[in-house]
């Protein structure tokens, strides 16, 4: 049967009654869709979106992220992209639910980098920021373990802790012994003074967390050790 | 002449063939036999012996007649000043014969032996058996003259040096006065930091004073004090009470001087004059550029110089009139001394100044802290040694006497001062108030402690 196209104005209300369309009904992008009833889905593309995830700020190392979004779909395509341009598929992905993934990322490149979340159907929502960071935490130069053994009785030489990165130290298990003064610094932190804490032959034993730039910590653990000279004798007269 | 010992009885159990006894000594005289760290004598036939002779240091074992062990130092220990850490350990159980005896000083092993028998395999020692064990004495005599303290006794073990000390970063060996190590039966720790002789491990092997008198000296191997130089003595004088007192006999005219020597800074120290000898008062005290000149020579040279006072670098304030001495020259300056008198030596050599006290009175109005009666003195990088020790000498070679001196042990011979004065730094101890800044003779205020 011959097509009519309506070129110019239109058809008056009730110039086409039900009964002339086949099931009542019209198609509209395939979608069969009944006439006088609703609309719904026509022409709607469901893109995931990234609300957020953490960490921001991770190492080279392979490292577990958590995404937090919609409308995610099993299993979705995951990648990180720098700012530089390069693309970084995820190592692995896990689908929690639609509003949730864990991501695995071995970033080997330092830098800043978008997510990105493609959904099977092939539509995907990039960060609109370049919000997640890859650096190096902060490296120890410092060995762990004894910084020494120290007279008791007298100051100590300065005692210096270094970390490559660091922008600053803190004492978050322990504590030094009292009396000596913990210096934070960047790149490398201080102890002095002189103890009062003990009188005999003791060792103290402490953690010192080094902070970077991005705020990535990096712990080590030290003891200091006290000796305590002889203060007498015995005179055989 | 010592007379000081110590003995307790061990009782049963203690092990023979295994046992370490650690050390810290101060050797105060030179050559001789009386010097016995430890001992059990039962006969001629069966003892232990440890200690020196003629400077050598020996560790016997005299066993059915014979040497069951025997070690003979080629090395000789002639420091005076310095303390050592001696460890002697015993195990004949070791299959190694040369490691059935052992010997240590301040952390290295003696191997360089003058005389030497290994011990039988598992021979067992006199010592540490259930008798009378000495400390200081052996056989009645050979009597300790000197220091000791941090004395472990570990019965059943055979520990290294390394568990008694350690090496600082100077390469110093240094005492561990907390000690990791087990005492077994019979084991003990006592002189721990002074004179007490109640073992302070968690045994209770106590010992007891057998004779003498056992002083509680500040001397000690983290701070080594002054005391008189038994390797600048004169013929005719002899040093007791730990190289602090100087016997000065009738016919002598010599003398001795600190073993520790001043270049700058301010040292205080006492000096009594405690005997006479003849019937007058033939006493110099004072200090001395050139301390060799005691040894060799009267204080007198008759303008040849080679007296103690008889050249630039000795000033001495004399007993005989007050005077004081310098270039062999006498210059009015207090009040003459006596026995019973304690005359109190300021040197102050960043200013080059010098007094003398008696019975806590300045001389010649004197005040360490000004320049009031102050004698000036020649600054001692220009001296014979190029720094300045205190001195003591008789001057005549019919009178003579003793000096007892208190370089801040806190003793005029046996007796403790009767008051206790402190320097600024807080080492030592004196009868009478130490002028500020200045200090005792010892390696801490050396060091500028």
């Amino acid at each position: 049967m011959a097509k009519t196209k309506i070129t110019s104005g239109g058809l008056d209300t009730g110039a086409v009654s039900n009964a002339d369309l086949v099931n009542s009904s019209i198609t509209i992008n395939g979608q069969s869709v009944n006439l006088g009833g609703a609309v719904s889905n026509i022409g709607v593309e469901t893109f995931p979106n990234i609300s957020s995830f953490t960490p921001t700020v991770i190492t080279n190392a392979q490292t577990s992220i958590a995404i937090t979004g919609t409308n995610f779909t099993s299993i979705p395509h995951v990648e990180a992209i720098s700012t530089t341009g390069s693309i970084t598929p995820a190592d692995s992905i896990t689908f929690n639910s639609a509003t949730s993934l864990t991501v695995l990322f071995t970033l080997p490149t330092d830098g800043t980098y978008y997510l990105r979340v493609e959904n099977p159907n092939g539509l995907g929502m990039r960060t609109a920021s370049a919000d997640l960071t890859v650096s190096d935490e902060p490296a120890w130069v410092t060995a762990s373990g004894t910084l020494g053994t120290f007279s008791g009785a007298t100051a100590i030489s300065t005692i210096t802790l270094t970390a490559t990165d660091a922008t600053s130290f803190a004492v978050t298990t322990g504590a030094v012994t009292a009396g000596l003064t913990f210096s934070t610094g960047v790149g490398s932190a201080t102890i002095t003074g002189t103890q009062t804490a003990h009188t005999s032959a003791a060792t103290d034993n402490f953690s010192v967390t080094a902070t970077d730039a991005q705020g990535q910590t990096s712990v080590r653990a030290f003891s200091i050790s006290w000796s305590f000279g002889a203060t007498g004798s015995g005179g055989f007269n | 002449m010592a007379s000081t010992y110590l003995t307790r009885t061990f009782q049963s159990g203690g092990n023979v063939t295994k046992w370490t006894f650690s050390a810290w000594v101060k050797k105060v005289n030179i050559g001789g036999s009386d010097n016995t760290i430890f001992s059990r004598y039962q006969s001629s036939d069966y003892y232990t012996k440890v200690g020196f002779g003629s400077d050598q240091l020996i560790y016997y074992q005299r066993h059915a007649g014979g040497w069951g062990g025997l070690l003979e130092s080629s090395q000789k220990f002639r420091d005076v000043n310095g303390w050592y850490h001696f460890v002697f350990v015993w195990d004949t159980g070791n299959v190694t014969a040369d490691d059935r005896m052992k010997c240590y000083v301040n952390g290295v092993q003696i191997t360089d032996f003058a005389s030497r028998t290994n011990p039988a395999t598992d021979l067992g020692s006199t010592w540490n058996t259930a008798f009378s064990q000495e400390i200081g004495r052996f056989n009645s005599t050979d009597y300790w003259k000197g220091y000791m303290t941090h004395i472990n006794f570990c019965d059943g073990y055979a520990y290294s040096p390394t568990d008694f000390g350690e090496f600082d970063s100077n390469g110093v060996w240094k005492i561990n006065t907390s000690p990791s190590v087990s005492y077994g039966t019979t084991g003990f720790n006592i002189l721990k930091d002074g004179n007490t002789i109640t073992d302070s491990s968690a045994n209770t092997n106590n010992w007891t004073l057998g004779g003498g008198t056992l002083s509680d000296d500040t001397d000690n191997p983290s701070n080594v004090f002054s005391t008189l130089n038994a390797l600048n003595l004169g013929s005719g004088g002899s040093l007791d009470n730990c190289g602090n007192s100087c016997n000065m006999d009738a016919n002598a005219q010599f003398g001795s001087s600190s073993t520790l020597g001043m270049s700058s800074g301010k040292y205080y120290m006492e000096m009594k004059y405690s005997a006479q000898v003849g019937g007058a008062d033939r006493i110099m005290l004072g200090v001395s550029g050139d301390p060799g000149k005691l040894r060799n020579s009267t204080p007198w040279s008759g303008g040849s110089g080679s007296g103690y006072v008889g050249g630039t670098d000795g000033y001495g304030y004399y007993s005989d009139g007050g005077n004081r001495y310098h270039s062999d020259s006498a210059t009015a300056y207090g009040d003459s001394y006596t026995v019973g008198d304690i005359i109190g030596i300021a040197l102050d050599l960043d200013n080059n100044r010098l007094f003398f006290s008696k019975n806590g009175t300045w001389q010649d109005s004197g005040d360490p802290t000004s320049s009031t009666g102050a004698i000036s003195i020649a600054a001692a990088s220009t001296t014979n040694t190029e720094c300045y020790f205190f001195a003591v000498t008789d001057t005549s070679a019919v009178y003579g006497g003793t000096v007892q001196c208190n370089f801040g042990n806190g003793y005029f011979g046996t007796t403790a001062i009767s008051s206790a004065e402190n320097p600024d730094n807080g080492y030592g101890a004196f009868e009478y108030d130490v002028p500020a800044g200045y200090k005792a003779l010892c390696t801490k205020s050396l060091n500028g402690e």
